[in-house]
């Protein structure tokens, strides 16, 4: 019988979406004995226990806190208290912002096993093992975490299916623990919408590179764009002879496409340089005639064939 | 009034790699090494801050890793940096983020920093770790994922914005000294002039190993270890096949489904 | 580029052997690498040894597109699986590597790459149409190279892939493409109907189709008649209209019957073709799409009068296709020289034709993308790309670089850039003086290295000699 903790996040007094995604990791390997608690920090956690009671969680523990505020030094608190207390095998959360800032520092304070950005987790015998990407998610690595008796596992988010379903767990409340805070909350700042050609503020982005070959060739992918509705971008040489505007290059040299979610790269073989601005891209699409192209060692989807036939036959469907 | 960034080597893999024999790890061969990404945004704000100070700061660079780290190491040092410090110890060839922590809160016992920075993850592993578990370490206030900084030296307080989720930035006021993990985009790191880089192969460099820090391979023990290291069965890209027709068709299918139009 | 037989026996020039013995020292397996292809071969053993050193090092140029196609034969010889891949997926391995690589234990993925490569052999494709995985046989039906012999085997086969592919091939003949499109489906039947190579008759049973994508195809081959054009210009379905527009082999009193045209797809389409009749080109020119203005902005053949009401379009990007017009008049492109938008005027400053004055009245700009366009402009006088190329940001200095009329001290500055890329084109630069070439040597960033060793090893190989020494020492 064994205890698991997640440590749930709120922003503002809105529950973090991404805490049932824990939860639902932290249930693969939760086994009939044992017991999973959600402790939630907030200036109104009795208002939040509700979003928790997902199916699985037994006991969903509150910690009233000042304010909304997210203050690192209060998590840390928090986690090396109950995890001493109650000595759970697991302590998840999502790898959030927030986790980012807690986590690391909750893990050494406790001396605990650690891991972030957890893709799966199982249990190997008594051994807890947990997945991560590497070396620029070229690999997976199983983690084990010998001769600890505690450990933290941030939860990679859009991996697990959020925890659904309804329990009816027990409400324990816990005082705040007494704590310095070191930093403190001045206000927020929307992203900026730059208007005008914004590369690190586009999600979605159609980039021409030299397969372009020609001046002449640019504005039909200006149009092409503007009728799936993304923004321009294109690689190095482009830009440098002038065809489109350095604003719209991405890469080392150029822009970093920083909020981009779909990335189709056409024409572009994929240099150092141009990687560096959009191989974070989750979903990057290469269309080049040449298949080893390096673009495509790095594209979720890859079409082998000539950017202008495809841009032709792509503008019949938008 | 000194500024310490701990900076890393991250191994860069090429499409095509190989496993070591023990299946722990990539075959070294395969690896290009390199500062990491952020890294270079971590040492231009310590840079930027030193110069708007008229020079008051020494920006001391520090790195856990063995010679081929060194190459790292005079990278951010050509930049402008005064000097470095690199600590290795074969006993390290297994190091996580929690351990290279460890060696890091003793380096910065011993160089008494006013400000410690990293980057916010390094471009290989993306543990996102390293920096808050040295604050753990230290007991020091810390912020991860910092996209803007107010801080000239003398301050008590530093103004950051906290890069979240979706862009939004938290304004937040912390308390100095603190340790700070950078986010790209927070400033346009400076290229090395060459004379920088000749400049560079002569600064001093201290390097260390455990027990230089008083430290043994037992009290830096890792908090977890790798069993195995493997390629993902869905590594490389899926080959959309059929007439150009069809592939154009399936495009715009995937555009739609993400687009969620 | 290969030295000439006998060539070995002739004295290595002094200054080439400098060269070598630098590279040697220095073991600079990239400086090697740039000097390999320009020297004598009696010294290119000593060099491999060096290109070679490492596991590493063959890994990376096994990869590499400019390793010289002897080095990567050298290479096939390692049997490691990671070499052999990283060269049959190389675009500059030669054919005879290529065979090499199909060992009797060649797994399938070198077999499918070797299988796809423009550089292999008849021999080798013909051998790998047998090959048992279907995936390595699909792969040849689509190298761009392959003969219609070996496709007409392979379509035996019935796989749907063989067949689209096989459609594509440009060595598909009439016999074989009749054989496809009466064994197979409408994807084919399309890929078919737009290949040059199809006969009469096929294009004919294509137009009888009711298909929508055949007739889309069809309507986009280079070699379909005027007769079935002008009907496909009329088809109820716009996308057939929009590829009919879109071929090349319109006429420009086709395009008149269809002034209206209903759908703006096909109106921007006839707004870009050259062969547009003027007075089309100035109704066109006064539309409500403003992306039919841009192309129509861009069309040399648009009257002057009419390019002057689109220079002052109230859209930005039709005015930077006016300016971006061959047949722009001098004295428009001085008007645009003072446009607000920025991408307007860097239009005019790429223009080498523009007039001095034009020219002349960009100098103060301060846009990133106006003074990009003077730096590469090979009329920018010189104390502006002085200026460019001392400017904070490294995209706008790099202009110059490849700016060939840019002066030797200027190209010498660049060669010192702090961004690399700059340096590795100032490096190529022609005004560069040999003795900063021969500097370069030194750069921390191989890619310099590599392109000054090239540099100076063509520079003393070349037939004919020497450089006068002379040379070596101006500045």
């Amino acid at each position: 019988m064994a205890e698991i903790l997640v440590v749930a996040g709120q922003r503002d007094g809105v529950l973090h979406p991404a805490t049932l995604e824990a939860v639902a990791a932290a249930r693969t390997v939760k086994t009939g004995g044992d017991s999973l608690a959600v402790v939630i920090i907030s200036a109104d956690p009795d208002g939040l226990a509700g979003a928790l009671s997902v199916e699985g969680v037994d006991e969903v523990i509150t910690v009233k806190a000042g304010s909304n505020d997210f203050q690192p030094e209060l998590v840390e608190a928090v986690v090396v208290a109950l995890a001493q207390a109650r000595e759970p095998s697991l302590i998840a959360t999502a790898h959030s912002v927030d986790a980012w800032s807690f986590a690391p520092s909750a893990a050494v304070m406790l001396g605990s096993g650690f891991a972030s950005d957890v893709l799966a987790l199982k249990s190997e015998g008594s051994d807890l093992i947990a997945t991560r990407a590497g070396y620029a998610e070229k690999v997976l690595v199983d983690l084990e975490f010998p001769g600890r008796e505690t450990t933290l596992l941030t939860i990679r988010t859009n991996v697990f299916e959020p925890a659904g379903g309804s329990s009816m767990p027990k409400l324990t409340a816990m005082d705040a623990p007494a704590c310095e805070t070191s930093l403190n909350h001045l206000g927020w700042k929307e992203p900026a919408d730059a208007g005008g050609i914004d590369i690190p503020g586009s999600d979605f982005i159609l980039s021409i590179g030299r397969g372009v070959s020609d001046e002449g060739n640019v504005e039909q992918f200006l149009e092409l764009a503007d009728e799936m509705g993304a923004t321009l971008g294109c690689s190095r040489p482009v830009a440098d002879n002038g065809w489109l505007a350095k604003a719209r290059q991405v890469g080392q040299s150029g822009q970093l496409a920083a909020n981009c979610r779909l990335y189709i790269a056409m024409g572009i073989s994929g240099s150092v340089q141009h990687q560096w601005g959009m191989k974070h891209i989750e979903n990057i699409v290469a269309v080049n005639t040449d298949p080893e192209a390096s673009i495509f060692s790095i594209a979720r989807y890859g079409i082998v064939g000539d950017m202008f036939e495809i841009a032709e036959e792509l503008e019949n469907h938008f | 009034m000194k500024i310490l960034v701990a900076v890393k080597q991250v191994s860069v893999l090429d499409d095509e790699f190989e496993m070591r024999d023990d299946g722990r790890d990539v075959d070294e061969d395969f690896f290009e090494k390199d500062l990491n990404e952020f890294d270079h945004f971590a040492v231009e704000e310590a840079l930027l801050i030193k110069e708007a100070s008229g020079g008051e700061a020494e920006v001391v660079i520090v790195t856990v890793g063995d010679d081929d780290a060194d190459d790292a190491l005079r990278t951010a040092l050509a930049k402008g940096a005064e000097r470095g410090v690199r600590v290795w110890d074969d006993s390290l060839v297994d190091a996580d983020s929690v351990t290279i922590a460890k060696v890091l809160a003793k380096v910065v016992e011993r160089e008494d920093p006013d400000m410690v920075f990293t980057g916010a993850q390094s471009v290989d592993f993306g543990h996102a770790a390293t920096g808050m578990a040295l604050a753990g370490l230290l007991g020091w206030p810390h912020a991860a994922v910092v996209s803007k900084l107010d801080f000239k030296p003398g301050d008590e307080n530093a103004t950051i914005h906290r890069e979240l989720e979706g862009g939004l930035e938290e304004i937040m006021s912390v308390t100095c000294p603190a340790v700070l993990s950078i986010q790209l985009g927070i400033n346009q790191p400076r290229y090395a002039s060459l004379r920088g880089i000749r400049q560079a192969r002569q600064k001093p460099v201290d390097e260390l190993d455990l027990s230089d820090l008083g430290l043994s391979a037992e009290t830096v023990k890792a908090a977890s270890r790798v069993r195995r290291m493997y390629a993902p069965e869905r590594g490389q890209a899926e080959i959309i096949e059929g007439s150009v027709a069809e592939q154009a068709a399936r495009l715009a299918e995937i555009v739609k489904e993400l687009r969620g139009a | 580029m290969t030295a000439q037989p006998g060539a070995a026996a002739m004295a290595v020039p002094d200054e080439s052997r400098l060269l070598i013995d630098r590279v040697l020292e220095a073991r600079d397996p990239y400086a090697a690498l740039g000097a390999y292809p320009f020297v004598d071969r009696s010294v290119r053993p000593a060099l491999e040894a060096v290109i070679l050193a490492t596991p590493r090092l063959k890994l990376i140029f096994a990869a590499a597109a400019y390793t010289p196609p002897d080095l990567l034969d050298r290479i096939s010889i390692d049997a490691r699986k990671a070499l052999q891949l990283r060269l049959a997926k190389n675009p500059a391995t030669p054919p005879q590597t290529l065979t090499r690589l199909l060992r009797d234990d060649a797994c399938e993925r070198i077999r499918r790459y070797v299988a796809a490569h423009p550089r292999s052999d008849r021999a080798t494709m013909s051998r790998l149409a047998d090959d048992t995985s279907i995936d390595v046989r699909r792969a040849v039906a689509g190298n761009p190279n392959v003969p219609a012999g070996i496709l007409a085997g392979l379509v035996a086969d019935g796989d749907g892939q063989i067949a689209r592919n096989a459609a594509r091939g440009p060595f598909a003949d009439e016999e074989l493409l009749q054989a496809l499109w009466d064994n197979g489906d409408r994807q084919v039947r399309a890929e078919i109907a737009t290949h040059p190579n199809c006969a009469a008759g096929l294009l004919e049973q294509a137009e009888a189709t009711a298909d929508k994508l055949i007739l889309r195809k069809l309507a986009s081959n280079p070699a379909l008649g005027s007769s079935a054009l002008t009907r496909l210009t009329a088809d109820d379905d716009e996308r057939v209209r929009v590829a009919a527009a879109r071929n090349a082999a319109v006429a420009g009193g086709l395009v008149e019957e269809s002034d209206y045209e209903p759908s703006p797809k096909v109106r921007r389409i006839f707004a870009r073709r050259r062969s547009l009749a003027p007075e089309i080109a100035v109704r066109l020119a006064a539309n409500p799409d403003s992306w039919v203005r841009r192309w129509i902005a861009r069309n040399p053949v648009v009257p002057e009068g009419t390019l002057r009401c689109l220079a002052d379009d109230a859209v930005m990007e039709v005015r930077r296709s006016a300016a971006r017009n061959p047949a722009c008049p001098a004295s428009l492109l001085m008007t645009l020289a003072g446009d607000p938008a920025p991408w307007v005027r860097s239009g005019v400053a790429m223009r080498e034709d523009a007039p001095q004055a034009a020219i002349e009245r960009l100098l103060d700009d301060q846009h990133p993308d106006v003074l990009s366009a003077l730096g590469r402009n090979r009329q920018t006088p010189t104390a502006t790309l002085d200026a460019i190329a001392h400017h904070a940001d490294k995209d706008v200095r790099r202009a110059v670089a490849f700016n060939q009329c840019a002066p030797a001290d200027l190209a010498a500055h660049l060669a010192e850039d702090p961004y690399p890329l700059n340096r590795v084109i100032a490096a190529g630069h022609p005004s560069l003086a040999l003795a900063r070439v021969r500097q370069l040597l030194d750069d921390p960033e191989p890619q310099v290295r590599f392109t000054a060793a090239a540099r100076l090893a063509r520079q003393w190989n070349r037939p004919g000699g020497a450089p006068a020494a002379s040379a070596l020492n101006h500045e």
